[in-house]
């Protein structure tokens, strides 16, 4: 009896605690991310004010949930070199219940994050990591779009050398997987990333990987070629069709057998960084640049009249490029009452192959995001976003400008055989967001958590330019009523955002 | 017998659990002077460090609305100490005419990369001591997500600062409450570390023997009323007299402290089928329980105790009263009655609500407050604080 008393009473945390040694460091800890937000649409949308993070982040992402653990295998002396060990888990995912179409189904979550880390083995500041490798330089917080990272796709080994002054980290894996799903080949990547920290305001990074995948003969998600196969019929998935019309006595099983691939298949990206700033009203500016080759598309099932074919396409998607340089700026413009955010985003896609589909291959964008926060008190502001962006199809019209324009193309004709969709090769779009917002932990643009009430207005030059139910093709046109063009958007926003 | 056994020790578990003293904002009357020293732990990355200023204004702030004047003393008066009992040492010995001192030991450590951010984990650990009298400790951690890679240790205690200098300050309010009642008391003044007979050493048990008293030892049958040993609900006749007589088989035991439960006025009569033995139903904190002894009987149990070198811990149930006690209808305004805890994990419903139908008492109300600290302090008196 007595004993059951004191071990319940011990438990219940009664005992004056034992003097600490030093601080706290846990053995285990977590954090995480979320956001989640009530968006009712009146206007037939899904609850996002427009198609993407082009026109800034808010109010244009929907729910999102993260939990990330560490667990502290070898805790080394501190201040010591001595080894330490730690293991890392994340899982994250966009469903919340009540939130999306998903009811925060576990499906759309995933384990993102995956490694062990320990450092000081054969060099002190060495830091060795095994499994996911995900490294950024920084973050476009107003896009929550990071261009400067690499080797988020890539799963291996990673050595970084962590200096007051320098970080340097050199990497290799495999991200066959990320690229290639369940037609994996193995792609060894290489990869690596350089930081320089030159004083307290200037910050210089630059890195890349590469992947090569080597040809494993008979292996059929290697580099292989359908013979003969047209880019058109690729691209208006037509292969097929056009093999058994001009071969009228042939059948499906003499369609061309793959060939290996002449060339090797490869991707690279590059990533360059300089940030400055703590220079009068200037907080800090982040200045990222990506230039990327993508890897090269395995092959599609193409199919005509009930029939299949596999077809091989690694030739045809080996020159596809995105390029994309974004900056942003934080300013505090009135101490202590209004900060500024500002940001500018460029991107430009190609498929060098493809001249002939519109498509977001081919394209530039171009956006401008400014937030305003003014403190009314440290847990009350007020903010005020405007943001204005362009997409620019490079391969002919790409978005509808009018309701009825589902039958038209460029210079007013159809095109049935869907290369071009709609009337347009430019969507302009504008976007402001304002509204109140509750900071707990006081002044800040970025910090968190949020409790945020916003209306967000848009107008763009693209007919119902968000996720919408509204008919998308001609068999459906006339089963609902014509709305007319639909210019504006606008929504109101009651929602919460911050880590932990 | 033995399930009952095991539901009389959840219960008495959870009650206890409950028993978190809710001690108001402090001011002291007279300003004094608080000696501070900040020190940075190492992490894996940064040897030691003094904080930044973010953190040493917000500190001083949250000390000087209670009336405390922060004196920051160098690193170098830590001596090179690593363990926290020994550096508080340092700063005693460097405090001058500071009656409070008080250590910031913090250490930063990085977590991940996480969702565009960089997540850090501030480690703290608050220590504060009236000098020559009690000491009050806090350790936690508070997660800091930065924007920037550049941003590091200095900038994740910066951004913690607030939380940290909130919760300095509920730390002090502890010490400072138990100082207010010296400074009205004929034996001391709190701005005074001379005034106070505790030594300066904290006792730290060797052993410590939990005693249910009611089902310890039975040394006094006139006291038993209608205790019943057959029945596992109804008190079984433990007194402090009984106590008494088995000190020496205690000690022998090798126990240098003793821990009552409850001894206070409580109720005695079973509720839902549940004995009133274990001491937590407590009805009147300032008197002692009949069936138990009387204040007669602490005192020498005190005296007996000090002749063996050994220390008393007395159990006070500070949360609640017990049903139907009389202050229920003598101060019926000092009790929350919010209705019981139906969601354990809302903290308000945990500090505000009742504990299994047991009357909550609402500590941030200042009458109450003085009850519970006179009612307390009655115990200590001559006694170290």
């Amino acid at each position: 009896m007595k004993r059951s008393l004191l071990v319940c009473l011990a438990v219940s945390g009664l005992f004056p605690l034992v003097a600490q040694a030093q601080a706290p460091d846990s053995r285990f800890s977590a954090g995480g991310y979320f956001r989640v937000m009530a968006r009712p649409d009146f206007q037939g949308g899904n609850g996002r004010l427009g198609y993407w993070n082009l026109y800034g982040r808010l109010m244009n992402e929907g729910p999102y949930a993260a939990l990330e653990m560490k667990l502290d295998l070898l805790q080394a002396p501190p201040g010591t070199n001595d080894i330490w060990a730690s293991l890392h888990a994340r899982v994250e995912g966009g469903s919340v219940n009540a939130a999306d179409p998903f009811n925060g189904s576990f499906a759309f979550f995933r384990l993102s994050q995956l490694y062990a880390r320990a450092g000081n083995i054969l060099a002190p500041k060495l830091v060795w990591q095994l499994g996911t490798l995900q490294y950024f330089f920084g973050d476009l917080g107003l896009y929550d779009m990071r261009p400067a990272q690499i080797l988020e796709d890539t799963i291996g080994l990673s050595a970084r050398y962590i200096g007051d002054r320098v970080d340097v980290l050199l990497a290799v894996g495999d991200s066959g997987f990320f690229n290639k799903g369940t037609r994996y080949v193995p792609l060894l990547t290489a990869g690596g990333a350089v930081r320089v920290r030159l004083g307290d305001h200037v910050e210089l990074g630059g890195g890349g990987q590469f992947a090569v995948e080597p040809f494993i003969a008979g292996n059929r998600n290697s580099s292989y070629v359908t013979p003969g196969v047209r880019y058109e019929d690729y691209a208006r998935k037509e292969v097929l069709r056009h093999f058994l019309e001009e071969n009228p006595l042939a059948g499906v099983d003499q369609f061309p057998l793959p060939a290996p691939s002449g060339q090797t298949s490869f991707s690279y990206r590059a990533v360059g960084y300089l940030g400055f700033g703590k220079l009068g009203p200037l907080r800090w500016n982040n200045l990222f640049a990506r230039f990327q080759r993508h890897h090269p598309q395995t092959s599609y099932v193409d199919s005509w009249q009930g029939q299949s074919v596999e077809v091989y396409t690694a030739d045809l998607t080996r020159d596809r490029f995105s390029l994309s340089v974004g900056n942003e700026m934080q300013v505090q413009i009135v101490p202590e009452r209004l900060d500024a955010a500002w940001a500018l985003l460029f991107g430009s896609d190609r498929d060098d192959a493809d001249t002939i589909r519109a498509s977001e291959s081919n394209r530039t964008y171009l956006s401008t995001v400014l937030r305003l926060q003014l403190y009314l008190t440290r847990e009350v502001h007020i903010l005020l976003e405007n943001a204005i962006a362009e997409e620019r199809s490079l391969n002919g019209n790409l978005f509808r400008s009018n309701f009825d324009s589902i039958f038209e193309s460029s210079g007013g004709l159809p095109d049935s055989r869907g290369l071009e969709y709609g009337d347009s090769a430019v969507r302009r779009t504008w976007q402001l967001k304002t509204g109140i917002v509750l900071n707990p932990t006081g002044k800040g643009i970025y910090t968190r958590p949020s409790i945020r009430l916003l209306y967000g207005l848009q107008y763009s030059t693209q007919h119902a330019a968000f996720g919408n139910a509204f008919a998308e093709r001609l068999d459906q046109y006339d089963s609902f009523t014509p709305t007319g063009t639909i210019s504006w958007h606008h929504l109101v926003s009651l929602e919460t955002e911050g880590w932990f | 017998m033995r399930r009952a056994t095991w539901w009389t020790a959840l219960l008495v578990a959870v009650v206890a659990a409950g028993c978190i003293p809710k001690v108001p904002k402090q001011r002291l009357a007279a300003r004094a002077k608080v000696a501070v020293v900040y020190v940075v732990d190492p992490s894996r990355t940064t040897g030691v460090e003094s904080p930044p200023d973010a953190l040493k204004q917000a500190v001083a702030k949250a000390l000087d609305e209670r009336n405390l004047e922060v004196v920051e003393l160098p690193l170098d008066v830590l001596g090179g100490q690593l363990l926290t009992d020994a550096r508080l040492e340092g700063v005693k010995r460097a405090a001058g005419d500071a009656p409070f001192v008080m250590l910031v030991e913090q250490r930063v450590t990085f977590f991940s990369q996480l969702d565009g951010r960089y997540r850090w984990e501030v480690g703290t650990n608050l220590t504060a001591q009236r000098i020559g009298g009690a000491t009050a400790r806090d350790p936690f951690e508070l997660p800091v997500v930065l924007l920037y890679d550049h941003e590091r240790q200095k900038e994740a205690i910066a951004q913690a600062a607030p939380d940290v200098a909130t919760r300095a300050g509920v730390l002090m309010d502890g010490l400072l409450a138990g100082a207010r009642e010296l400074e009205k008391s004929p034996q001391g003044n709190a701005a005074s570390p001379t005034s106070t007979t505790a030594s300066s050493a904290p006792f730290m048990p060797r052993a410590v023997y939990f005693v249910m008293v009611d089902r310890f030892a039975n040394g006094d049958r006139a006291n038993d009323g209608d205790a019943n040993p057959d029945d596992p609900q109804a008190f079984h006749g433990g007194d402090l007299a009984g106590l008494i007589e088995r000190l020496d088989w205690i000690e022998a035991l090798g126990v240098d402290t003793v821990w009552l439960s409850p001894i206070s006025r409580m109720r005695t009569a079973p509720w839902h089928g549940y004995g009133a033995f274990h001491g937590y139903w407590t009805w009147e904190l300032g008197q002692v329980e009949p069936r138990f002894g009387d204040e007669a009987q602490v005192r020498r149990l005190r005296a007996e105790l000090d002749k063996r070198g050994m220390k008393l811990l007395l159990d006070l149930v500070l949360n609640h009263v017990g049903p139907d006690a009389p202050l229920l209808t003598a101060h019926p305004d000092w009790f929350h009655r919010n209705g019981g805890v139906t969601d354990w994990t809302d903290p308000k419903q945990l500090v505000e609500y009742d504990v299994h139908g047991l009357p909550d008492l609402a500590t941030e109300n200042p009458e109450v407050y003085r009850y519970l600290v006179d009612s307390t302090r009655r115990w200590l008196r001559d006694r170290e604080a």
